[in-house]
């Protein structure tokens, strides 16, 4: 569904005064090509700074690529303007939060409702409950604890019903139970909806229980590519310590 | 004139440091608008012929305290966006910020008792004033409009500001722009064509429809007074859609430069 054919990136140098036109810094991302199929989500693993969050806002049209292209369902991946295409994705980042301190939890909920047409209120709810967090709906987004953030995100995201899902770190800073109910309800969510896309994580048993393939992504180029039946978490940090 | 300057002063410089989403902050406020008009009119001596009930009266009408509220949240949703690089929060989401965000503190506002309490107080007034019962929906449209005006020149104002200088514009902006809403002060300030002043200035509905409307002046006419709402409705709303489509095009141009 998503194919990514011989991709390059490079960030711009910030525009000078006088000077017309930026410098391209030396690209992070080199000549990446890969196949997502419906259903599976693929695990980026690397050490910081080696592009796995750049790769995915490259997926979801944030940047554009410098050389290569993005086929999504056999059609170049459409930009930021189209609303549509925004629908299809859903993006959670343990890094950052995408909730709006100004607005209550109970606020976000309508407002995702109101924006996504698809969004699933009895499933949202369910979850709420299982993650304990159905009393906090009248409680502003700024006052949630990291976890308690991390695990609404995902629920209000999934909830929109993506066909593209881009999670960036979901598990970090979470309990383990927390980290369990996560890797079970993005497993049980690709299975139902069909959905697929990447998934970036310092916690390699994410990678080995949740996504079906992976890779390493090392001075820009995908190597080491393993499949999750194939292989242990315990296994793939051995082999992360041997690349890295 | 002087009096307008002044309160918005104390109005801004108080409004910084005090959430407009909490009800005491409100209720501080109105009381706060009404004492700095007393003062300001006992000084002034220039409309001692007026009771102290016309004082209430405009006091209510003078300063559009809903617009506290809007502006705080869109303000401080908007510096978050630009200041803390949080782009990707609005990024995957259809629509734009500016639209999102106001349409959320409308809808806020909407359910805010204070701001009922406000309209019932205004249309009690309007009526009781004998203002015909067709012109309180459009002054209360025209209310809406102009404030939604104030709000998007704020919103605009803020993403074409340099970084260094947004603070001390964003103070001017909001200073003038709530200047331009005092009742007394846009007819004739403009230009000496009392309809041209009002075309001109974006935000003079917010207040000068609902002083015509329930205060009134005693030299216009029923059929003058409609013909001034309507030209208020009119202008206001062509100014809402200008500056709608700045805002959009603001934010855009601010969102997409850290990308190039």
């Amino acid at each position: 569904m998503i194919s990514i054919q011989n991709l390059e990136f490079g960030y711009k140098e910030k525009k000078k005064i006088l000077k017309r036109n930026s410098e391209n810094r030396p690209p992070i991302l080199r000549n990446i090509s890969l196949d997502f199929q419906r259903g599976e989500l693929y695990g980026l693993v690397g050490p910081n700074g080696c592009g796995k969050t750049t790769l995915a806002k490259l997926i979801m049209g944030i940047y554009e690529p410098s050389k290569g292209q993005i086929i999504i369902d056999g059609k170049k991946r459409p930009n930021l303007h189209d609303g549509q295409w925004k629908r299809r994705i859903g993006n959670v980042s343990g890094a950052s939060s995408r909730l709006f301190s100004t607005m209550t939890l109970g606020e976000h909920v309508a407002m995702y409702s109101a924006i996504y047409d698809r969004f699933d209120d009895k499933w949202f709810r369910e979850k709420l409950v299982e993650f304990r967090i159905d009393d906090k709906l009248k409680r502003w987004a700024s006052s949630l604890s990291f976890g308690e953030r991390i695990k609404f995100e995902l629920a209000l995201t999934l909830a929109c019903l993506p066909e593209i899902l881009i999670l960036d770190e979901p598990t970090v800073g979470l309990d383990p139970a927390a980290i369990l109910q996560i890797r079970k309800m993005v497993n049980n969510y690709l299975e139902l909806h069909n959905a697929c896309g990447i998934m970036t994580s310092h916690n390699l048993k994410d990678l080995t229980t949740t996504c079906v393939r992976g890779g390493f992504l090392q001075d820009g180029y995908i190597t080491n590519e393993y499949l999750s039946a194939e292989i242990d978490a315990d296994e793939l940090e051995r082999r992360y310590l041997e690349v890295f | 004139m002087t009096g307008d300057v002044l309160r918005n002063m104390f109005i801004w410089a108080r409004k910084s440091n005090t959430d407009a989403n909490d009800w005491r902050s409100m209720l501080y406020f109105i009381l706060l608008i009404f004492l700095t008009d007393c003062v300001i009119w006992y000084q002034s001596g220039s409309l001692s012929d007026y009771d102290w009930m016309y004082l209430v009266q405009y006091s209510l009408m003078s300063f559009p305290l809903w617009t506290l509220v809007s502006i705080k949240g869109v303000g401080k949703e908007q510096v978050d966006l630009m200041e803390m690089s949080r782009w990707h929060v609005v990024d995957l989401l259809p629509g734009g910020a500016t639209p999102i965000f106001l349409g959320h503190y409308l809808g806020k506002l909407a359910k805010l008792w204070l701001f009922h309490l406000w309209l019932i107080i205004l249309v009690v007034l309007a009526v009781a004033h004998g203002a015909p019962i067709y012109i309180i929906p459009i002054m209360l449209l025209n209310i809406v409009i102009g404030a939604v005006n104030l709000i998007l020149f704020g919103v605009f104002t803020r993403y074409y500001s340099p970084r260094g200088y947004r603070d001390i514009i964003n103070s001017i902006v909001r200073s003038t722009s709530t200047l331009l809403s005092g009742a007394l002060f846009p007819i004739g300030i403009l230009t000496k064509n009392s309809v041209l002043s009002l075309i001109l200035n974006p935000f003079s509905t917010v207040v000068t429809s609902p002083i015509l409307a329930i205060l009134g002046d005693p030299n216009m006419s029923e059929n003058r007074m409609i013909h001034m709402q309507l030209i208020m409705f009119m202008s206001s709303i062509i100014w809402l859609f200008l500056f709608l489509l700045i805002a959009i095009r603001a934010e855009r141009t601010r969102r997409y430069a850290i990308y190039s």
